[in-house]
C-alpha cells in the first residue's frame, strides 16, 4: 500500500513543480517578448499558465493528502483521517502546503487581474509575481533534506529553485511564441532568451553542485546509493537540456529564416519540454521517496 | 574585492556544516526487545528513541496476521518515549511496525519482532 502513497506524492509534487514553473515563465513572458509587447500575446500565455497553475494547486492537495495517508499507515482511509490531517497540518508539511496553496492562489488572482486590467504596463506584474515566486520557493525549503541546514544552504536552495522554475517555465513560453510568430520575431525572442539565460543557468549549476556536495558524505555514495544514481540520471537529463539549448543557440536560431527551420526549432523545444517533465518527476521522487 | 567579499560571506554562511546532517533517529530501547524470546506475555510495549520523534502509526501483528489493538492514537506532541498497556498475548511471533515523521517531513518506517512462547 505504501508504494501507492509514494506514487501519489510524487505525482502531486510533480504537478506542483510544473504549476510553479508555469507561473514563473508567465511572469517572465513580457520581458521575453520585449519592447512593444503585445498584451494579447502575454494574455494568451497567462490563460494557459492559469490552467497549469490550477493543476499545480490540485497537485499540492494530492501531495498533502497522500503524505497524510502514508504517515497514518491505515490504508486509503488514512488520507482523510481527521486526527491525522490535523496533526499533519500542525507540522512543517502543513506549513509548506499552506505556503504553496497561498502562492498558487495568489498567482491565479494576479494573472486574472493582469488580464482584465486596462493598464498595459507589465511593471507591476513582475514585482508581484516575483514575491509569490519567493513564497513558493520558500515552501520547498520549509521541508526536505535542506530544511535542517543553516540559512546559507537554504538561500542556495532558494536560488536554485527560482532559477530552475524560471528556466524550465520559460521553455513552454518559447514553444508557444515560436509556433505563433514569424521567423524574424522568433529569432529575436530566442536571442533575447539566450542572453537572459546565461547568468541564471550558471546560478543553477553552481547552487546544484553546492547542494550535491552537502548531501553526500563521499563520492562513492553518489553512485552506490539509489539517491545518488537517480541524481546522476537527473544530471544527465539536465545535460541533455543544456545540449538542446546549445543546439538552438548555435545552429537552429541562426538558420531561422524559412518556415522549415522554425518547424525544426519548435519540434526541438518540444523535446526539451519532455526532458523537463522527466527532470521534474525525478526531482519529486528524490525529495519524496529517497534519502541521500 | 567584491568577489572576494562575496566568497567570504558565502563561506561564513555555509561553514557550520561541510556535509549533510541527517536527522538520524534510533530506537535506543524497546520492551519487548528486538528478537526477544519471552516465556510469558509482555504486559506493556515501550519504545525509547534517541530524540523526540513524532510517532504517526504503530501496529502489532501476530504471525497469522492478526492485528492486536492496544488503543494507539497519534499525538500532536513529539516525544522520545512511548508506552502502551498490552492485552494478554497468546503464544506467537509478533511484529511491531511503526512510522515516524522526521522534522523535515520525511517518513521513517521501521519494524522488529519478538516471540511469546
Amino acid at each position: 500500500m505504501s508504494y501507492i502513497f509514494d506514487i501519489l506524492q510524487v505525482a502531486g509534487k510533480t504537478l506542483f513543480y510544473i504549476g510553479f514553473s508555469a507561473f514563473a515563465g508567465a511572469v517572465y513572458a513580457p520581458l521575453l517578448i520585449g519592447s512593444g509587447t503585445n498584451k494579447k500575446d502575454v494574455q494568451q500565455i497567462l490563460i494557459v499558465a492559469e490552467k497549469v497553475i490550477l493543476t499545480g494547486l490540485l497537485g499540492v492537495l494530492l501531495w498533502f493528502f497522500a503524505k497524510t495517508g502514508a504517515m497514518a499507515a491505515m490504508g486509503l482511509a488514512g488520507m482523510i483521517d481527521p486526527l491525522m490531517l490535523n496533526i499533519m497540518w500542525s507540522t512543517a508539511v502543513g506549513d509548506a502546503a499552506l505556503m504553496r496553496v497561498l502562492g498558487l492562489l495568489g498567482a491565479l488572482v494576479l494573472s486574472m487581474t493582469y488580464r482584465h486590467t486596462t493598464v498595459t504596463t507589465q511593471y507591476w506584474l513582475i514585482p508581484a509575481g516575483v514575491t509569490l515566486i519567493m513564497l513558493l520557493a520558500a515552501s520547498i525549503v520549509r521541508i526536505g533534506h535542506i530544511s535542517d541546514l543553516p540559512f546559507g544552504y537554504q538561500a542556495v536552495l532558494v536560488a536554485h529553485v527560482i532559477g530552475v522554475a524560471w528556466w524550465l517555465g520559460s521553455v513552454p513560453v518559447l514553444w508557444r511564441l515560436a509556433t505563433r510568430n514569424d521567423s524574424g520575431h522568433v529569432k529575436q525572442i530566442m536571442q533575447r532568451f539566450a542572453k537572459h539565460a546565461a547568468m541564471p543557468v550558471g546560478v543553477i549549476v553552481l547552487s546544484g553542485a553546492t547542494m550535491a556536495y552537502t548531501l553526500f558524505n563521499s563520492f562513492d555514495a553518489v553512485y552506490q546509493t539509489r539517491y545518488g544514481q537517480l541524481l546522476l540520471l537527473k544530471l544527465a537529463l539536465v545535460g541533455c537540456i543544456l545540449l538542446i539549448a546549445a543546439h538552438h543557440k548555435w545552429f537552429l536560431v541562426p538558420e531561422l529564416k524559412a518556415s522549415l527551420s522554425r518547424t525544426r526549432l519548435t519540434r526541438s523545444i518540444g523535446f526539451e519540454m519532455l526532458f523537463m517533465t522527466a527532470v521534474f518527476i525525478i526531482t519529486a521522487a528524490l525529495t519524496t521517496v529517497l534519502s541521500p | 574585492m567584491i568577489k572576494f567579499r562575496s566568497f567570504l560571506l558565502l563561506s561564513v554562511l555555509l561553514s557550520p556544516l561541510s556535509t549533510f546532517a541527517h536527522s538520524d533517529v534510533e530506537l535506543q530501547k524497546s520492551i519487548p526487545a528486538d528478537n526477544a524470546m519471552l516465556m510469558s506475555a509482555p504486559k506493556a510495549l515501550l519504545l525509547n528513541f534517541s530524540n523526540d520523534v513524532r510517532l504517526t502509526a504503530i501496529s502489532l501483528t501476530s504471525e497469522k496476521g492478526e492485528s492486536i489493538d492496544f488503543s494507539f492514537a497519534p499525538a500532536f506532541k513529539k516525544s522520545a518515549s512511548y508506552q502502551w498497556k498490552l492485552p494478554q498475548l497468546p503464544p506467537s511471533t509478533y511484529t511491531v511496525s511503526y512510522v515516524l515523521m522526521s522534522d523535515d517531513g520525511h517518513k521513517i518506517a521501521q519494524d522488529y519482532t519478538f516471540m511469546v512462547h
